[in-house]
């Protein structure tokens, strides 16, 4: 029996530290494991016993490529617990944070980490001696979602303006005014970052997935919205825990999530949010996507680097138009009454759903809190892309197969620092 | 690109792991003795593209990182970029692989390297999570303080102008 073992140790280009572990016999790909070995850094557990004031600044610590996701499903979730719906300026500023943040983090995955699998580089140091132009309207790109962060969220990395009910301070009209430009030349350039993308030399390779994400009826995903897929599934984050199970693998640190009614693995993130909320879309941006020749529709996710493109696109869209009707509130904030009990919401992160839930006992402190992010809810599908994809590729020679098993994982962009949260606690009794 | 400010100092580090916070308590104490009309001074991770767009902020760039190379714990490297390399890959601390020698490949690559930069790297020995900077290393740092310091004033057209 002709038996192959791929072996990544430490995979490049994630965020995070992981490695990855591919068993082929007879040329089948029998077994693939992401193995996630960054230590578990229990923040559910410490944010026992915290007040509910403090969820926004501790959770954002949670990871430094997406601290908004955090800090807009721990608001939104105990917002939901307070009864509290933002509208007018206070909800479109939300808007305008998540859009930052996925500008921020989609154009650092697309020119940075992904780009060199498609142009044959190691990565983008080597891709910007050829490329410099390239990297270099990515990297501005990037600035102006950390000046969306900085305005809004008050720095850029780790925000510190967002409190339950709103903000601690909403900023004045005049302050967006030079960033409107900027945001104009973004656009446009974002524009040609789809146009590129759209000629990158795919792997032909489709699967059937359960799409989940977040579905709006009038809007693109970010902050509301239902909990959706393409099998049916419709609803609220409230029920979360009745459809979705996380379970542990003994080679991963980060609990892995599945469908608990059928222990199905689904996907998570731009894809799934392509293709359950296509409609919602700015026109601009079905444009784009009819012109680039995924109207609507994307299976495959060597594709994701476009569809991320197209979602860039529809960030700025969706940015300036916030900007342009931008009135600063009367209020930075609604009042917050307090009450005990839970509260649950999912938000869309760069990467995809992340749910959170929070339990308050009557003095506002923490009893109990649960987070899950995109890429545990991923990390079975990576594992069946690899599974069924690799298989495809075995007439590789042995480098060149190994870097289509680490593409394969950065299609999906994951963040293993995000997602691990799992201790595996070995007693030995004697 | 212009860059606003004359001097910026970058400290570099994770302020929980031990010896690794060597970079950002250099900045930290810098931040304190001199004028912010002069010198930023700010604390980064070390992720590449946040330091390549920090660094593209002024023509003069002190950055200090702590780096593993073998070296007695508490020596320490000052490579002026000038006239030196820096060792590739070798002494960046960051958890995502992507840090300090990255960003100056990328900086320099994209023709945006400052016109100075000079790296200060202090040897460290202990880079558990939650462990206390090794007492060899904080001597390091008392000393980099100084000589940064020094330096600066150099920098400085009038000595001792805008210098707290």
């Amino acid at each position: 029996m002709t038996r192959k073992t791929i072996k990544v140790d430490y995979l490049a280009r994630v965020e995070g530290e992981g490695g990855l572990k591919v068993t082929i016999e007879e040329g089948v790909v029998k077994s693939a494991q992401l193995n996630i070995f960054e230590p578990p850094r229990f923040f559910e557990a410490f944010m026992r016993g915290r007040h509910y004031t403090e969820t926004p600044d501790i959770v954002a610590r949670i990871c430094g490529i997406c601290p908004v996701a955090y800090q807009m499903s721990a608001v939104h979730a105990l917002e939901n617990l307070f009864g509290i719906r933002l509208t007018g300026q206070l909800r479109a500023l939300r808007r305008l944070l998540y859009c930052g943040e996925w500008i921020e983090s989609h154009v650092l995955h697309i020119y940075m980490l992904h780009a060199p699998d498609f142009l044959g580089y190691e990565g983008a140091i080597d891709m910007a001696r050829d490329h410099s132009m390239l990297v270099r309207q990515g990297l501005e790109m990037k600035k102006i979602g950390n000046d969306i962060l900085t305005l809004v969220g008050g720095r850029e990395i780790h925000p510190i303006n967002v409190k339950i009910g709103g903000f601690h301070r909403a900023p004045r009209k005049n302050e967006f005014a030079p960033l409107i430009e900027k945001l104009k030349w973004a656009r446009e350039t974002a524009i040609k970052t789809v146009e590129w993308a759209a000629e990158l030399d795919f792997p032909d390779r489709q699967r059937d997935y359960i799409f989940v994400a977040l579905k709006h009826e009038e809007e693109y995903p970010f902050n509301e919205g239902h909990i959706t897929s393409n099998h049916g599934l419709n609803i609220s984050a409230q029920d979360y825990d009745a459809y979705f199970s996380e379970q542990h693998v003994p080679y991963s640190t980060a609990l892995q999530s599945r469908l608990r009614q059928c222990g199905s693995a689904y996907l998570v993130g731009p894809l799934a949010r392509y293709n359950l909320n296509f409609d919602q879309l700015s026109p601009l941006t079905k444009e784009l996507a009819h012109a680039a020749g995924i109207p609507g529709s994307c299976r495959n996710p060597y594709q994701s680097i476009l569809v991320r493109a197209l979602e860039v696109v529809y960030a700025f869209d969706e940015a300036l138009s916030i900007l342009i009707n931008y009135e600063q509130p009367e209020y930075s904030f609604v009042d917050v009454k307090l009450k005990a009990g839970r509260g649950f919401a999912a938000t869309e992160a760069p990467r995809g759903l992340l749910y959170h839930r929070y339990e308050l006992d009557q003095a506002g402190l923490i009893l109990d809190a649960q987070i899950v992010p995109p890429t545990s809810q991923n990390q079975a599908s990576i594992e069946e892309d690899l599974k069924e994809f690799i298989g495809g590729f075995m007439d590789l020679p042995e480098e060149q197969l190994q870097h289509k098993c680490e593409q394969t994982v950065r299609n999906y962009d994951p963040c293993i620092s995000c997602a691990t949260h799992f201790l595996k606690l070995e007693i030995d009794r004697v | 690109m212009s860059r606003s400010s004359q001097i910026i100092v970058i400290g570099i580090g994770n302020p929980d792991r031990g010896d690794d916070a060597a970079g950002r308590l250099v900045a930290r104490a810098l931040g304190q003795k001199l004028s912010s009309h002069v010198v930023s001074v700010c604390e980064m991770s070390g992720e590449a593209l946040a330091l390549v767009e920090k660094m593209t902020q002024a023509s003069i760039v002190f950055i200090i990182d702590a780096c593993m190379s073998g070296q007695k714990s508490g020596d320490i490297k000052r490579i002026d970029l000038r006239d030196q390399d820096l060792p590739s890959q070798q002494g960046d601390m960051s958890s995502h692989g992507f840090g300090l020698s990255a960003a100056i490949d990328l900086a320099n690559i994209l023709g945006q390297l400052p016109a100075i930069c000079i790296i200060y790297a202090i040897e460290g020995e202990n880079y558990a999570l939650g462990a206390a900077v090794s007492p060899s290393v904080q001597q390091a740092i008392d000393k980099v303080i100084c000589r940064i310091e020094d330096e600066i004033v150099n920098f400085i057209p009038m000595k001792g102008a805008g210098y707290a």
